[in-house]
């Protein structure tokens, strides 16, 4: 097609009648569909989703096939933890975009409905973290508890790669803690956190389960509160789900000593708010409030609730 | 390739029964028909016998890949980029150009056939002029281009715009 017939299809006016909700090329074989979109830089096959639905669902679904379309993901595979990270530069350059409305979905997404974590896989079989990175100079690992530590140095060799990555001392009793945090080139930083918390439940699968879910039945049923940025999310939603995580959990554990509860924004004016209106909310009720990088964590002597929250959150216009 | 090799051609039958005569090394580009040909020990004869049956492949797009054959069987062989993550689309040659201004059904049926008949190049190409008629356009523009309907609720088309907000421009 030449500019000329483009410009004459561009101008015509749409026959409702022979209007199709998907184009010819999304009823090709699939391969055949990928083989078009490997054609396009990310940022068109995103634009796509804004298309129709069909195009929305497609894409959507290729996540499992295209890691540069969503930033990362993780997997729990055969006793084994990946971490996958995109290669594609443009994302990298534009990671300040709000992509956790994808990266933490991915958790969601990725882990298979019949995983089960039993006693041997996470305290007697080594936890191996296999990461395939490009473009991040460190990863820091802190697990708990410290006797996974060692586990974790012999199996995180493959990180010679990388400028530095250290894993923390801190420990709490029954609770195993994975932090990787990233440091790309740029100094920006990521933190994702996964926390496997608690005693008897930690090994129950529908609170792992529901522990990636953010299900509220989490919170109810167990000590055990994750709340992240969902998709689509506003941010008056996403922090009035803070606030209600941190009020439910607080009202939950009320006889329990707070160590501190960590949050995300610094440096960040919008955050200001956000930070202002928790601090509002649950004022007098909390020992600390540190502001700080990469997470929001509240360590109580046997729990620990996490939430994600990436530095890429921070270009969002959270006055919307 | 000898002159008698050039001049061995065999018989293509279309899915709607025509029959097409082509010459042996022009569709030799084509890895499905060379390897058919091997496998039933007639690459070297003088008469590889029947007509082959191009099964989902009509007369007119038979006629079309057979056109490009034929004009592309003396190139170069590429090399093997599978492996390369290359999304240039802008060196399609000006003959491929035109050769591609066809309506979109029949580029898609020429993708179809060029899968179907492996045939790299044209498979390439093919696709470089879909994911060309992508590039560059709004969302709106795109409809128009595969006269796709916007089936999205406002508030649907209001969502996906905050997504995909941090993506675009």
């Amino acid at each position: 097609m030449n500019q000329q017939q483009e410009k004459q299809i561009l101008a015509m006016p749409m026959d409702e009648k022979e209007m199709k909700t998907a184009p010819g090329f999304l009823k090709l074989p699939e391969i055949l569909v990928d083989k078009i979109f490997d054609l396009l830089e990310t940022r068109e096959i995103l634009k796509l989703r804004r298309v129709s639905n069909a195009f929305r669902n497609y894409i959507d679904d290729m996540k499992y096939k295209r890691n540069d379309i969503f930033p990362f993901w993780v997997e729990f595979k055969n006793d084994t933890f990946h971490i996958y990270w995109t290669k594609d530069d443009w994302i990298l350059k534009r990671r300040n975009g709000p992509y956790n409305l994808y990266g933490p979905m991915q958790l969601n997404w990725m882990l298979p409905n019949t995983i089960t974590f039993e006693n041997s896989t996470l305290f007697e079989t080594p936890l191996k973290l296999e990461c395939f990175f490009e473009n991040v100079e460190s990863v820091g690992v802190k697990a708990l508890p410290m006797n996974h530590v060692d586990n974790l140095c012999e199996n995180l060799k493959f990180m010679k790669k990388f400028q530095t990555f250290s894993i923390e001392d801190e420990t709490f009793e029954n609770d195993v803690v994975v932090k990787i945090i990233l440091t790309l080139p740029d100094n920006n930083v990521d933190v994702w956190t996964l926390s496997l918390c608690g005693k008897s439940y930690f090994y129950d699968k529908s609170i792992i389960d529901a522990f990636f879910k953010v299900s509220s039945n989490v919170r109810r049923n167990a000590d055990l509160c994750i709340i992240q940025p969902q998709k689509g999310y506003t941010t008056q939603k996403m922090l009035d789900r803070w606030i209600n995580g941190i009020r439910y959990f607080i009202k939950k554990q009320n006889s329990w000593k707070t160590k501190s509860i960590n949050f995300h924004f610094d440096k960040v004016k919008h955050f200001e708010i956000m930070i202002d209106k928790i601090q509002e909310k649950v004022a007098g009720k909390l020992e600390n409030l540190d502001l700080g990088w990469g997470y929001f964590e509240y360590f109580s002597d046997n729990c620990v609730i996490t939430a994600y929250c990436f530095s890429s959150i921070k270009t969002r216009n959270f006055e919307q | 390739m000898t002159d008698a090799a050039q001049e061995r051609s065999i018989k293509l039958l279309s899915s709607d029964n025509e029959t097409f005569q082509v010459p042996r090394n022009v569709i030799r580009l084509s890895n499905t028909i060379n390897t058919l040909l091997q496998d039933l020990g007639l690459d070297d004869e003088e008469d590889a016998g029947d007509a082959i049956p191009v099964q989902n492949v009509t007369s007119t797009i038979l006629k079309k890949v057979i056109a490009w054959c034929q004009h592309h069987h003396e190139d170069p062989v590429a090399a093997d980029d599978s492996d390369s993550r290359e999304k240039r689309t802008d060196d399609i040659s000006s003959w491929d150009v035109e050769f591609l201004k066809v309506d979109q059904g029949t580029l898609f049926e020429l993708i179809l056939a060029a899968n179907y008949l492996d045939i790299k190049g044209l498979l390439d190409v093919s696709c470089k002029t879909v994911a060309n008629m992508i590039k560059g356009k709004s969302p709106e523009e795109i409809r128009r281009t595969f006269n796709i309907k916007n089936d999205f609720t406002p508030e649907e088309e209001e969502q996906i715009r905050k997504e995909n907000a941090w993506c675009e421009d």
